[in-house]
């Protein structure tokens, strides 16, 4: 811990900013580790897939496992109840986000029936390093997101679609990703009844 | 331990504790006289004392989940394909039905929904959460608020020692030993068990 | 940039620990791609190699993130100690609670309650020590890429006995 906070002069501001140094350097690490652990594992799936596309499935379909498991996460963390609407709904996404990965999307363009919102991102932990090679300019690198966001919803019974819009390692300034509501799952009704 | 199984047979009347091995879909820890749902032998030695607990983490998400993965069938053919074990599948129709006509009475829009229900035997505390997870626990007449407790049992239970290990299915009945010790554990250091276990 | 990133992550810590759980899950995830890719080997063990890959080329490049501002290293045993202490309190959030060596280039760190392994199970039962293997063989990818970047070119196994914890065995190739 002695690496941290050598430039400062007072003897108690050095201790207090030692301690958030240090707890400073393990987020940015822990951070780092899962933002490298993704690179790691899209730089495998390249490996194992000749087509581009299939990367892309297959990082939608591991974000959707992904996603089951984190909406109970962010329930039993919030404690938040239904959604009153779609608007609320994107709010808890973008709280989502803040919780998860640390970064606040913005909400924007709403399609007229309120049922399309884009959430735009400046900042990416997923991206943080990352520069696409020219051979995998089709490759939807953030793809996991699309999974995580449709398994999440699906599990509190609403049924969306999203995709990209602009993304910024394909030069755009931002990352825009648009969702839109498709309807509302119910619960099964039991066998025997209508 | 033997003085909680008498007060238990005091309770609730002839004592029926049925160790059977785990119904496939539901994890059940029994001991109210109503219900004849199944219990695995190790859970139920550690409930013995309990009595008057039964818990049992709904299936219905198993069926969402086949939901989930159809493509080629509508959900309701695929849910009617998963067949659920007939206790569980009684409890989610009652629960069902009490649910939906609950949101019927109800003049406003029901935040929390149903909670509890009372008869003269026992009451039947009821959590659901945004997820559709049904957690249901019946216990005697004299407790109250179990609700706590369940929403206990989802944060600091299920949460930690189902949806984080990486090995429990979520769309599958929890095997999980840990977690089974982890649900006495929090029951067992209840006020709710401790008030009653003097 | 960097700037803005480390704002971010002070705020996180007040409204909790969050973001480890992701590594988690996504690890979770891994392994089961791992498993669906691979076929089972002549004695019945998973392969499990693209997950010691992965966790290879992830140590490679962490291990150069946590060292920068170290000084050099003394020996092998000072690295391995740093390996116990700072590297496994950043990724696991704990030390490593014993180190043997034979002073010969063989390794064993064990942890008594390793954090991919403690929502899994407990002494108490022996389940799923079968499928345990499987949640190791990252972190082992993980050692064996953090150390050849210190220069140390090693192979890294692991061993269970009882949930949680584990013991990492670290040998030392000598040219």
């Amino acid at each position: 811990m002695s690496r941290a906070g050598t430039k400062l002069d007072s003897k108690k501001v050095f201790c207090m900013k030692n301690i958030l140094r240090y707890d400073e350097n393990l987020y940015i690490i822990n951070s780092e580790l899962f933002t490298l652990t993704y690179g790691a594992l899209v730089a495998q799936l390249l490996k194992d897939y000749e087509n581009v596309e299939d990367v892309n499935k297959q990082l939608e379909r591991m974000g959707y496992n992904m996603g089951i498991r984190l909406i109970e996460d962010f329930l039993a963390r919030t404690g938040s109840g239904r959604c009153y609407d779609f608007r609320d709904t994107a709010e808890k996404i973008q709280t989502g986000f803040k919780i998860f990965l640390g970064i606040t999307p913005t909400i924007t363009n709403w399609s007229a029936a309120g049922d399309e919102f884009s959430l735009c991102f400046e900042a990416n932990p997923l991206t943080e390093f990352v520069e696409l090679p020219d051979h995998c300019l089709n490759l939807k690198y953030c793809n996991v997101l699309i999974g995580v966001l449709r398994g999440a919803c699906e599990m509190v019974q609403m049924e969306i679609a999203c995709w990209f819009v602009q993304d910024q390692l394909k030069n755009d300034n931002v990352t825009e990703l648009r969702i839109k509501f498709i309807k509302r799952l119910e619960d099964a009704i039991p066998a025997g009844e209508d | 331990m033997l003085n909680r199984v008498k007060l238990r047979r005091s309770l609730a009347g002839p004592a029926k504790v049925r160790i059977n091995e785990i119904n496939r879909e539901a994890l059940i820890i029994e001991g109210t006289p109503l219900n004849k749902l199944g219990i695995t032998r190790s859970y139920g030695k550690a409930f013995l004392g309990l009595g008057r607990l039964y818990l049992s983490l709904d299936s219905t998400l198993a069926v969402k989940k086949q939901m989930a993965h159809s493509t080629t069938q509508s959900p309701i053919e695929k849910a009617t394909l998963y067949v659920l074990s007939s206790e569980a599948k009684l409890m989610y129709g009652m629960l069902f039905s009490i649910k939906s006509f609950v949101s019927k009475i109800s003049p406003l829009d029901p935040k929390e929904g149903f909670l509890y229900y009372k008869t003269s035997k026992y009451t039947l505390h009821y959590l659901e959460t945004p997820s559709g997870l049904k957690f249901v626990l019946n216990t005697d007449n004299v407790t109250q608020n179990a609700r706590e407790l369940l929403q206990q049992l989802y944060r600091e239970v299920y949460l930690e020692y189902v949806v984080k290990n990486p090995l429990c299915q979520l769309n599958e009945p929890i095997q999980s030993e840990l977690f089974k010790l982890k649900v006495d554990e929090l029951f067992k250091k209840s006020p709710l068990f401790l008030s009653r276990s003097i | 940039m960097r700037q803005q990133i480390i704002d971010t992550k002070i705020n996180l810590h007040a409204s909790g620990e969050a973001d480890e759980c992701l590594f988690e899950y996504l690890h979770a995830e891994m392994v089961n791609y791992a498993l669906s890719k691979s076929c089972k080997n002549k004695e019945g063990e998973e392969e499990l190699s693209r997950l010691e890959w992965m966790g290879f080329s992830v140590g490679y490049r962490i291990i150069e993130r946590l060292t920068r501002e170290w000084n050099r290293f003394k020996d092998e045993l000072d690295m391995i100690k740093f390996i116990c202490t700072d590297f496994w309190s950043s990724l696991y959030h704990k030390q490593i609670d014993n180190l043997r060596t034979n002073h010969h280039g063989v390794y064993v760190l064990q942890d008594n309650s390793f954090r991919l392994l403690n929502k899994v199970g407990t002494n108490s039962n022996k389940q799923y020590l079968q499928e345990t293997p499987r949640l190791l063989s990252f972190t082992c990818g993980l050692l064996r890429g953090s150390l050849a970047n210190l220069g140390i070119i090693s192979t890294v196994n692991a061993e269970i006995s009882t949930l949680p914890s584990c013991k990492f065995h670290v040998q030392v190739q000598r040219i």
